[in-house]
């Protein structure tokens, strides 16, 4: 039976994040919407954090440990076993959330009928040092079109921003384990084939991107998780060889820049098969067979700082 | 050593809508050891309503019989706040939860600390801009330009050596921008802490929206603190600027021509000002243009002249 009010569960996976976790278990319990319960998953930390959620008074959250580290997906498929509301929200150690973000995103998800799965709203990125970005707006919320494959500014995919069904999850099944960091991505294309997504253009997310996040930490894990997407999905752009092309030179790019030639040169050879025009993919690879990769990359990027500085 | 009490003033007039959101943000602060006392400027729509739903112990309601003005309802709040450290809250805004932690982690011995913040930009939602003082702690030629000042960035000392701090109440708006010149004088403040800290959201009814209220309060804060601006001729311009476009707005063409030449003997090589003195013989729609064209120059969100 729905309400017009069901109840929310909100995930946290976190590891070792005592500074800041409290900030964003704060801004869930705090959210005006109060039909929510809060599950805390401590991924195997050593620090201070069950201390910190233990601070908290408030029957909604809960605290769940586990014992042997993984990844952020698979902390959160711990969270979703015993997760009972009918909304899933998901919520990361160093983001905060805006106090209306479930008072608003809830009933906007509940009005669209059953069809639309998961929503997702627009965020404020915390970029530098004070400096703030807007990331929304439906161009961004179009290039989360899942078909065109990644693009690469797909701002909107993370996790804090959405509120997915229950049933959605059930239909697609819950995050895969392997994934290291775009485990939020991977499931996005499973929802995508079980249901509709909508987009609340508002900011309601407020995402800290400045202490050098899990995604930076762990450039090399994309090439890892590429190639799953593509084992997994790579049949959804059979007939699309931009997006292969693009694909399979990120996942060359990636070993290829971790001086590991030998895995890079094939994808980039893939790269080029699958397009030959990918000039990006064509350079790379005579970069790579003559040994100068990380020169050739040093080079490209300064200039295209050059390019900008005069433009 | 025990935390720190602070307490935080909220002015509050006819705005049932956000005050829950706004008080809650205050309410959820990681540094708990405080006190939120809300100033009711004697509003008549829900707002007393919704506070009461409010179960926590730590607000107190004052409640003022008239109509005063945010500077008067601050002020009340002030006289009666016990903490050691002043913090303002508007009804529309909301803290982000580590904002006084934060800003009291980087006092020092400080008398007010900012904070950056986030707002959303003259294109409307869409653009969030990043607002505060530049990095390097001398933050005195950005209090020149009139920002960041807006009070919910602040974490004042209760007790100055001057005594308790108050706005002017003869000012209906900026009194802000008069009190933080008049502190500046021989307090030091720094900028606060590099992160955002604080979520501007937009409001159609701000207090300042009307020109000619505006106008009065600029000329006033020029007037009584011009020797601030005695080494900078360009900001000096720009604040002149802005008064051209009041003046304007409310229809004074004289002041505006005057103005605009103050502007021009200020910085004469700026195009700017000399852009300014044509408008002041041209209609209203190449004003706007100019307004457009030039809204760096005159550097404050501007109220749209009357059509």
């Amino acid at each position: 039976m729905t309400t017009t009010r069901p109840l929310v569960s909100v995930i946290i996976p976190t590891h070792n994040r005592e500074d800041l976790l409290g900030r964003a278990i704060r801004s869930v319990l705090a959210q005006s919407y109060r039909e929510l319960e809060l599950i805390v998953v401590d991924d195997a930390s050593t620090d201070g954090t069950r201390e910190v959620v233990a601070a908290f008074d408030d029957p909604r959250l809960h605290y769940l440990r586990r014992e042997q580290g993984g990844s952020a997906a698979a902390a959160r498929n711990a969270g979703l076993a015993i997760a009972k509301g009918e909304l899933i929200a998901f919520q990361d150690d160093d983001d905060i959330w805006l106090l209306e973000k479930l008072e608003k995103q809830v009933p906007h998800l509940l009005a669209q009928g059953e069809e639309v799965g998961l929503s997702v709203c627009s965020m404020i990125w915390l970029t530098g040092k004070r400096e703030a970005q807007f990331v929304g707006g439906e161009a961004a919320f179009r290039t989360l079109d899942y078909r065109k494959g990644k693009t690469g500014d797909e701002g909107l995919i993370a996790t804090p921003g959405w509120l997915v069904r229950r049933a959605a999850l059930e239909a697609a099944g819950n995050f895969d384990p392997e994934m290291r960091s775009w485990d939020d991505w991977e499931l996005g294309l499973r929802l995508w084939q079980v249901c509709k997504f909508t987009h609340l253009d508002e900011p309601l997310v407020v995402q800290d991107r400045t202490r050098g996040s899990l995604m930076i930490r762990n450039v090399q894990a994309f090439a890892g998780d590429m190639q799953t997407i593509m084992r997994k999905h790579g049949q959804m752009w059979a007939g699309q060889p931009v997006v292969l092309s693009r694909h399979y030179y990120f996942i060359g790019n990636c070993y290829c820049r971790f001086g590991d030639r030998a895995d890079g040169i094939p994808w980039l050879r893939k790269a080029v098969q699958a397009r030959p025009g990918n000039w990006q993919a064509r350079l790379g690879l005579w970069a790579a067979r003559l040994n100068c990769y990380p020169l050739a990359v040093s080079l490209l990027t300064a200039l295209r700082r050059l390019a900008r500085k005069l433009r | 050593m025990s935390p720190p009490l602070v307490s935080v003033i909220l002015p509050v007039h006819n705005r049932a809508e956000t005050i829950l959101r706004a008080v809650d943000s205050v309410l959820a602060q990681s540094h708990a050891q405080l006190e939120l006392l809300v100033v009711d400027d004697a509003s008549t729509d829900g707002t007393r309503a919704a506070l009461a739903t409010v179960a926590d112990p730590r607000l107190r309601v004052l409640t003022l019989a008239q109509n005063g003005g945010p500077a008067v309802a601050r002020n009340q709040g002030i006289k009666q706040a016990r903490g050691e450290w002043l913090a303002f809250q508007d009804s529309d805004d909301e803290w982000l939860p580590h904002k006084l932690q934060a800003q009291l982690a980087v006092a020092g011995d400080a008398s007010l600390v900012l904070c950056p913040y986030a707002l959303p930009g003259p294109a409307g939602p869409r653009r969030i801009e990043a607002r505060m003082a530049r990095a390097g702690g001398d933050i005195r030629h950005d209090l020149l330009d009139g920002w960041p000042i807006i009070t919910p960035t602040w974490l004042l000392r209760r007790d100055l050596p001057e005594g308790l701090p108050q706005f002017d109440e003869s000012l209906r708006c900026l009194e802000d921008w008069d009190l933080i010149l008049r502190l500046g004088r021989q307090r030091r403040i720094v900028a606060g802490p590099a992160e955002v800290c604080l979520h501007k959201h937009a409001s159609a009814d701000s207090v300042c929206g009307d020109p000619a209220r505006m106008r009065h309060a600029l000329a006033e804060i020029l007037r009584r603190h011009g020797a601030l601006w005695a080494d900078s001729p360009t900001r000096r311009a720009r604040r002149l600027g802005h008064l051209v476009v009041l003046d304007l707005a409310c229809g004074d063409r004289r002041a505006a021509r005057r103005h605009a030449l103050r502007a021009l003997r200020a910085a004469p090589w700026h195009p700017a000002p000399w852009a300014l003195l044509a408008a002041t013989w041209g209609r209203a729609r190449w004003l706007r243009a100019c307004q457009q064209r030039w809204p760096l120059f005159t550097g404050m969100a501007l109220p749209t002249p009357a059509p």
